[in-house]
């Protein structure tokens, strides 16, 4: 009989609420249980099976061969490269990541999604008054959830931080705290809550606009007013009453398309509400340590997303993702870090172009690589660092073992990288 | 055998305060890490000619890795642009490029700071849950060691141990914090302020203000904070307990202390009788059953000679025999004489700490013993405990009965003899 283990204190980077208390049971190398109905754990850790091939030119190969044709191919397209950072990898593999980019002269592009990519050049232009989801915890008595449900994609979001656990602010818990629902369109907020508005996406802004104009103490004179703007400026009388308002947003993609300037009017409406009282903004992201990579490149490079080292250093380029370049044909060489979901255009450009990918599945990706080396999954099969959706870093514990490391495997890609470029120059 | 590590350093202008060396063009002789005054012709040589040579500096207070830092690196993509930091071409490095600006890229920050003649800088403000964030950037550093000072002005934790007169709790949560986090010392800045602004109370404009939430005042955080630093760290001391044949058997204390203790057997596991070790404070309180104090040359015993020890001897309160050593060591140049006085003080509280519990094991005992006798139970023999003891207690006629005992569970007697 095989026996059953427990591991504790397991942190999921299934969605970027960061879960850390979570039980793992493994029998016999694999997941049997997770003390947790969340489903975005569940399909996260699954069984924590991964395929360990590893492939070159569509045949098995030894890592050593692996790497060393992969170094001779990326070093080649010096220059003319991408690395794409995708999800499921430590911080510590992201850095090794950056590190090789740097060396190939790379452009990289990363797991960052369009939507929170807008929301990012909107916090450069404004800043962002944020939060640790503890504090939104210890203190959020009026929340606002700006069309989105957490309960959908974020799935302990509430229980875990902002409706329902007890806080240090507030001591009642649920019944301490005033919900405001607000639907845009088809994205829809919460069903439960204690005032609720629906609107249409065509008013979104201006709405935001006479919510900060009310916060600030002025009006502007609409004739006649569109009933739902009245109760949109009652919303913001509102939130001007907490102690601690939270404004919640999904920073992800979803059904409804999304109007560029509205985590720019939520910055400006929860800065506006720091006068008369205290306001953050929560931005629900996705899991896979995708925070992370924005975390790495800004200390790395200076910027959060979108880079490129042709010229030798980091340059920023926002309106021109290396995703789109590569789908023109700019490269002749790629190299794929982690998992990535990629739609059928970006496949086809992957499988174009000289393709390296070495993470989770690289060997069952919906492209063609010219070498493909599978690794773990971080959090699963390896340790490191993994960043919560509020930027606060977490450690990983691994409840299986990986047979192959994806930082151990980069390092010796790095290695091999460095030794072909001095090679080159001497 | 060990190889000789040598490097002449030619030419430099030379700047070392501490020698009243103020631009004196000279050679600098290096050999196994250490300054000295010459090394043979063949020595391998660093032309520094036309270059500044001086201590490496130590920035004490910078924020250079943070994650508030890389908050403002990323409200500044504008400024990076305009200060592109191509990789600075070092030999045998595999060294990275990044940007300047206000908050500099940390590769770039790295080699900005060994520019300036820096090899040692610390973040002054990181928050303890960020921690983790600072070493990975600051791994991401090069040339300079780095450090952290860590946040504890505000701390939920901390205002709540402090409303409640907690000192002791709040020292030992900042010790905590700083060991969990890595970090080097407490920072307090704006003490309670912050959570004022949070809280909705706007800011303390005084040291007597009282922060509404918690019902303290910036003056009752700094002063258990700065307690709690002054007992903590710098004390230069270390205390050691040793078993009654002078075997080191634990060590607590000042950090470098311990660690430069650790470095000549002063420590753990190591043997200080007089036979094994020369003429030593431990040594002599060992023979001599009397407390000592050996104050730097006064050892015979090469590796002591600059430090002063006190050793007083602890006494089985139970059969009067050496129970062990307490031993206070600290370097001789800080070290004064009331560490002897301490260390007698030390020895008679866990005497009495082993008196108090030698009676309380005694009146259990007893109790239980009687108990037994009267009930005339016969007793299953039980597996001894791992951290129990046999006596023999002398029960009048009852003879040779033999009591297993631990602190954590009942007496229990194993045979009697009735």
């Amino acid at each position: 009989m095989t026996e059953t283990a427990q591991m504790e204190h397991v942190t999921c980077l299934g969605c970027g609420c960061g879960c850390d208390d979570l039980t793992v049971s493994v029998s016999d190398g694999r997941i049997v249980g997770l003390n947790t109905g969340c489903p975005v754990a569940r399909a996260w850790f699954g069984d924590g099976q991964v395929p360990w091939e590893v492939v070159r030119t569509g045949r098995t190969a030894t890592t050593d061969e692996a790497i060393a044709e992969a170094a001779s191919l990326l070093v080649a397209s010096r220059g003319r490269c991408l690395v794409y950072i995708g999800t499921d990898l430590s911080s510590q593999a992201q850095r090794l990541g950056l590190a090789i980019a740097d060396a190939l002269r790379a452009a990289v592009d990363s797991a960052t999604s369009a939507t929170a990519a807008g929301g990012l050049l909107a916090v450069q232009r404004r800043g962002r008054p944020g939060s640790t989801l503890g504090e939104i915890r210890n203190r959020g008595d009026v929340l606002l959830f700006w069309g989105v449900d957490p309960a959908q994609r974020y799935p302990r979001y509430l229980s875990r931080y902002a409706l329902d656990p007890a806080g240090t602010h507030v001591p009642e818990g649920r019944k301490g705290r005033f919900v405001i629902s607000v639907s845009i369109g088809t994205d829809k907020g919460p069903a439960a809550s204690d005032l609720s508005l629906e609107l249409e996406p065509e008013l979104e802004i201006t709405a935001l606009s006479l919510m900060r104009a009310a916060v600030l103490g002025r009006t502007i004179p609409l004739t006649p007013p569109p009933p739902q703007l009245t109760e949109a400026v009652d919303i913001a009388t509102r939130l001007s009453r907490a102690r601690y308002a939270v404004l919640v947003h999904d920073a992800e993609p979803t059904s409804q398309p999304r109007d560029p300037l509205r985590v720019e009017g939520l910055l400006a409406l929860t800065e506006a509400l720091n006068q008369p009282t205290r306001a953050v903004l929560s931005s629900l992201r996705a899991g896979g340590n995708r925070s992370g990579a924005e975390a790495v490149l800004t200390w790395q490079t200076g910027y959060p997303f979108a880079v490129e080292y042709s010229r030798g250093y980091p340059r920023y380029g926002p309106s021109e993702r290396g995703l789109d370049r590569l789908a023109r044909g700019a490269f002749k060489a790629a190299l794929v870090l982690g998992s990535a979901a990629l739609d059928a255009t970006t496949q086809a450009a992957f499988s174009a172009a000289s393709t390296v990918t070495i993470g989770p599945r690289a060997s069952q990706a919906g492209f063609q690589s010219r070498v493909a080396i599978d690794t773990g999954v971080a959090g699963i099969h390896e340790g490191g660092t993994g960043y919560r959706m509020d930027e606060v870093p977490l450690p990983l514990k691994p409840p299986l073992n990986g047979q192959r490391s994806t930082t151990e495997t980069l390092r010796s890609l790095a290695v091999a990288i460095q030794r072909q470029l001095g090679r080159g120059a001497s | 055998m060990n190889q000789t590590h040598q490097l002449r350093i030619r030419g430099g202008t030379v700047h070392d305060p501490a020698n009243q060396i103020d631009g004196e063009v000279r050679d600098i002789c290096i050999e196994n890490g250490r300054i000295v005054t010459s090394v043979p012709d063949g020595a391998p040589t660093l032309d520094a000619r036309n270059m500044v040579v001086m201590p490496g500096g130590v920035d004490i207070h910078s924020h250079l890795a943070s994650s508030s830092c890389n908050h403002a690196r990323r409200l500044l993509p504008e400024e990076h642009a305009a200060a592109p930091a191509p990789a600075p071409g070092l030999r045998d490095f595999a060294d990275r490029s990044g940007t300047g600006g206000t908050v500099p890229s940390t590769f770039t920050t790295g080699y900005r700071y060994a520019s300036l003649g820096y090899t040692t800088v610390f973040d002054a403000a990181v928050a303890p849950l960020m921690a983790r964030h600072s070493h990975a950037e600051l791994e991401d550093t090069p040339c300079v060691d780095g450090g952290i000072f860590v946040l504890m002005g505000n701390d939920e934790y901390l205002l709540r141990q402090i409303a409640a007169g907690e000192r002791e709790r709040a020292r030992d949560y900042a010790a905590w914090l700083i060991g969990a986090t890595g970090g080097y010392a407490i920072k307090i800045v704006n003490p309670g302020g912050i959570e004022a602004w949070k809280s909705g109370q706007r800011n303390l404009s005084s040291i007597d203000d009282v922060l509404a939430t918690h019902g303290v005042t910036p003056r009752a955080i700094l002063e258990t904070l700065a307690d709690a630093a002054s007992i903590l760290i710098g004390t230069d001391t270390i205390m050691l307990v040793t078993d009654p044949e002078g075997l080191v058997l634990e060590g607590v204390g000042d950090d470098a202390a311990l660690r430069a203790g650790t470095d000549i057997a002063l420590g753990p596991g190591g043997d200080w009788r007089e036979g094994a070790a020369g003429t030593n404070g431990i040594g002599v309180a060992l023979a001599t059953a009397q407390p000592m104090l050996v104050h730097a040359g006064e050892h015979y015993c090469e590796r002591m000679k600059s430090w002063s020890c006190a050793a007083a001897p602890v006494v089985d309160p139970i059969d009067g025999t050496l129970a062990g050593i307490l031993n206070l060591s600290g370097r001789s140049d800080t070290a004064n004489s009331q560490i002897f006085a301490l260390a007698v003080l030390g020895a008679r509280r866990i005497e009495q700490s082993l008196r108090h519990q030698a009676d309380m094991l005694r009146t259990r005992l007893l109790e239980r013993a009687l108990g037994l006798a009267r009930e005339r139970v016969a007793v299953e023999p039980v597996q001894r405990p791992p951290s129990g003891e046999v006596l023999v207690v002398d029960l009048g006629r009852r003879r040779n009965d033999r009591l297993e005992w631990s602190e954590h569970d009942e007496p229990r007697i194993d045979a009697m003899h009735v």
